[in-house]
């Protein structure tokens, strides 16, 4: 019963939105615009149960004096005590926008910017002329990075022939690039829906903690 | 000898990438730009087309991350439709993106002399994903809540009456400046029939240049490359144009090292295969 | 009164075809191809049950170093780790994910080997937790299971991305499984755990991230390879029936590709398959 009724409101579900997203008098009913307005809903109490889930799990912690419990404790004080001051001051106030500007924003961003770092050591590992098809991927990737550079006009400008550095580049992106891309689209495509249509049939079912 | 040119330590390796990313920023060297036709220039000339009271939505789906490539695109295309007398309305689709962005597009209006709720309105960040934007396709105010980033009711804001609907009778584009998702695949989806133009990280513009054959896109800009572009085809060089310097450094210090370890590789392994190991 | 009459007849809805669906380009052929899949795959899977002979599928090489993968970490004394961030219950990277999981977990229960989970979606995480419980029932080790390794860190991008780069730099995870949609912390993630040594299986759909995972990881599951995993690894007949359907439709799409150039060589003007798959 406690797989059933989860697979089965599954199927009943995605029924419903395959009707509602195809028929045309269900949309000039506005049955998407009212289902749509549950999901929006739902979406919003979802995440109080994620502040549940996140308390549960910090509390049990702190509890049973976990490693790093303290940091549990921590965690429960800077996420209530920046909701309870969003939730009274608003979100315009000075120093809910302080924490978010002086410290979220510069602190993603040097996380992000570290990802330059281990491109670098990443490409120089990579990048090795093992063999012929490893070769093309270097020489393609060399070729890229200086077309993407002022450098590679200087090298050979995009007025010249078959529109320089850049010009190739762009062929490069176009043609190749563009087909094995789209090739992986569709193959992701069916692959998903090969998924989608195992959960409807409800023979995929290890989310409700069956063995198939 | 050989080998150590294969193994370069990584501290060393980033050693070097810091030398070159902040050398070019406190020096710049002022490389010039070339504007990438199959990109950029569509963009450009997409905006440029666009009449006086037209409205566009700018879509902001990038977190603070991604401000150095991304921001620098969104103050010049907002140079670009203010230059053009088009009306802008902010929405985000990450939370995060629309309240780091907020004072900088605040700013940038008002550098511009952009009358707020006239020339443009931030509707802010709207939860609830996909089935908000369709919602709000056909009733905008309900999807909305009726209400702009600062909690002002759409009925005090003018341009806001023009709007009813996330339909291509009301807004002549979408522009979306994106470094995930949800980002242009909303747009793509389920608003195939408005013109869409994207701003994207450089990581993400391999895959998504096909949308461009395809008419999906009408214009894509890419990374801080096509913000520099873009702010030479308006003619007002800022911030992007200025980093072009420093990326120009790293890439030339990332083949670089690439040549270096792919010469102690293959020295190696031709010195290993002579000693018959 | 007239420019209301023009604007009320512009917003009214249009026509629908034929009679019912919805007048948007493609949902007749997207209708079409839907419900072609969907018999495809219900004509599959009764050849499974019936017992008849499938195509055989091809093999992954990133699926088949799972066990060997875990045999590794075992032998070192070592955990797995098996994390994904971004996908939430909705997503069909999850249901992907769950075939893994199931799977590793089983393997792990047997080998008597440590798996840690970091999921970053406070929804997924309860769903992973009972995935694992699951896995490690079957293999009959149930007390083996440690829920305090089922972690959630919430996803935020780089707080999730920096939280388990420190958690592979302390756990030293011998195998690691980078499975979902991916973002700009692939590299990060990618190279953090090669630089412990850690034998590294990434799959993703996000063609951005898959020249870095090629870059850093072992093994690379791309686009539709992710999906496959759990009916490849299930060795399901029926679940194989479906990447067989897929694959089916698959060769169909081929077809039309080749129909269309062939279509357009003939007479450019005429753009048949376009306008027929805009039906």
């Amino acid at each position: 019963m406690k797989q059933q009724v989860p697979a089965i409101l599954t199927t009943v579900m995605a029924i419903i939105m395959f009707l509602v997203i195809m028929l045309q008098p269900l949309q000039e009913m506005g049955a998407e615009a009212s289902i749509n307005r549950w999901f929006q809903m739902m979406g919003t109490v979802a995440l109080f149960m994620g502040i549940w889930n996140l308390t549960r799990m910090h509390m049990s912690t702190i509890k049973k004096k976990r490693t790093n419990w303290l940091f549990s404790i921590w965690l429960l004080i800077v996420m209530y005590g920046y909701m309870i001051l969003g939730m009274t001051q608003g979100n315009q106030n000075t120093i809910y926008r302080w924490f978010y500007d002086a410290l979220i924003v510069p602190i993603s961003s040097t996380m992000f910017a570290t990802v330059a770092f281990y491109i670098v050591s990443g490409a120089y590992r990579a990048f090795r002329v093992r063999n012929s098809e490893a070769a093309i991927m270097m020489i393609c990737a060399v070729w890229v990075m200086l077309a993407n550079v002022p450098i590679g006009d200087f090298i050979w400008s995009s007025q010249g022939w078959l529109g320089g550095m850049q010009g190739v580049a762009n062929w490069l992106a176009n043609v190749p690039n563009s087909a094995v891309s789209r090739a992986i689209s569709v193959g992701t495509f069916f692959g998903a829906m090969a998924t989608q249509l195992r959960i409807f049939l409800g023979i995929e079912r290890r989310h409700l903690g069956m063995s198939n | 000898m050989w080998e150590k040119l294969a193994n370069i330590d990584n501290r060393i390796l980033y050693l070097f990438v810091v030398l070159c990313l902040i050398i070019p920023i406190i020096k710049p060297i002022g490389m010039p730009v070339s504007i990438n036709e199959d990109l950029t220039l569509p963009f450009y000339e997409f905006i440029d087309s666009l009449s006086e009271g037209d409205i566009v939505l700018f879509d902001i789906a990038y977190s603070a991350s991604n401000d150095t490539e991304l921001t620098p695109m969104v103050k010049a295309v907002m140079e670009h439709c203010a230059k053009k007398g088009v009306k802008i309305v902010v929405a985000g689709q990450w939370e995060s993106g629309i309240y780091f962005t907020e004072s900088i597009i605040e700013k940038k209006a008002e550098e511009l002399g952009l009358i707020y709720g006239e020339d443009w309105v931030n509707i802010g960040f709207k939860a609830g994903e996909t089935a908000t934007w369709r919602l709000m396709r056909t009733k905008f105010w309900e999807g909305a809540m009726g209400r702009d980033i600062n909690d002002v009711s759409f009925e005090d804001l003018p341009l806001m009456h023009r709007i009813q609907g996330l339909d291509p009778e009301t807004f002549a584009a979408i522009i979306c400046f994106t470094s995930g998702s949800p980002g242009d695949g909303t747009w793509i989806t389920y608003f195939p029939d408005i013109p869409l133009l994207t701003g994207q990280v450089s990581v993400q513009v391999a895959s998504r240049i096909r949308y461009l054959q395809t008419g999906q896109m009408k214009g894509l800009l890419a990374g801080m490359r096509g913000a520099a572009e873009y702010e030479q085809l308006i003619g007002h060089l800022d911030v992007a144009t200025k980093l072009m310097d420093a990326q120009t450094l790293s890439h030339l210090l990332v083949i670089l090292f690439i040549i270096l370890g792919n010469i102690g590789y293959l020295v190696g392994k031709r010195q290993n295969a002579h000693a018959g190991y | 009164m007239l420019q209301t009459l023009i604007l009320a007849a512009e917003s009214a809805p249009k026509e629908p075809k034929l009679g019912i669906f919805v007048n948007v380009d493609g949902a007749i052929s997207g209708l079409i191809v839907s419900i072609f899949l969907m018999i495809l795959t219900y004509v599959m899977i009764n050849l499974a049950r019936s017992g008849r002979p499938l195509p055989e599928i091809r093999k992954l090489p990133g699926l088949d170093s799972i066990d060997e993968s875990i045999g590794r970490a075992t032998e070192m004394g070592r955990p797995v780790l098996l994390a994904n961030r971004s996908d939430g219950v909705s997503s069909v990277h999850s249901f992907a994910l769950w075939g893994y999981l199931s799977y590793v977990a089983n393997i792990c229960a047997m080998y008597d080997t440590r798996l840690i989970n970091v999921a970053g979606s406070y929804l997924s995480v309860a769903v992973n937790e009972e995935v694992i419980r699951q896995a490690y029932l079957q293999a009959g080790r149930p007390d083996a299971f440690n829920p305090d390794d089922v972690r959630y860190i919430p996803g935020d991008q780089w707080p999730w991305t920096a939280a388990v780069a420190g958690l592979v730099r302390r756990e030293q995870p011998a195998t690691t499984m980078w499975i979902g949609y991916w973002y700009a912390e692939s590299m990060l993630l990618a190279e953090v755990a090669a630089q412990i040594g850690s034998i590294q299986i990434a799959a993703t759909t996000n063609t951005a991230q898959i020249p870095f995972f090629i870059a850093a990881c072992d093994y690379v599951l791309i686009g539709e390879e992710e999906y496959a995993a759990s009916a490849y690894l299930s060795k399901e007949p029926v679940l194989t029936a479906t990447i067989v359907a897929a694959d089916i439709g698959k060769l169909v799409v081929l077809g039309v590709v080749l129909l269309g150039v062939i279509g357009q060589l003939i007479n450019p003007e005429a753009n048949f398959m376009v306008k027929a798959l805009k039906f």
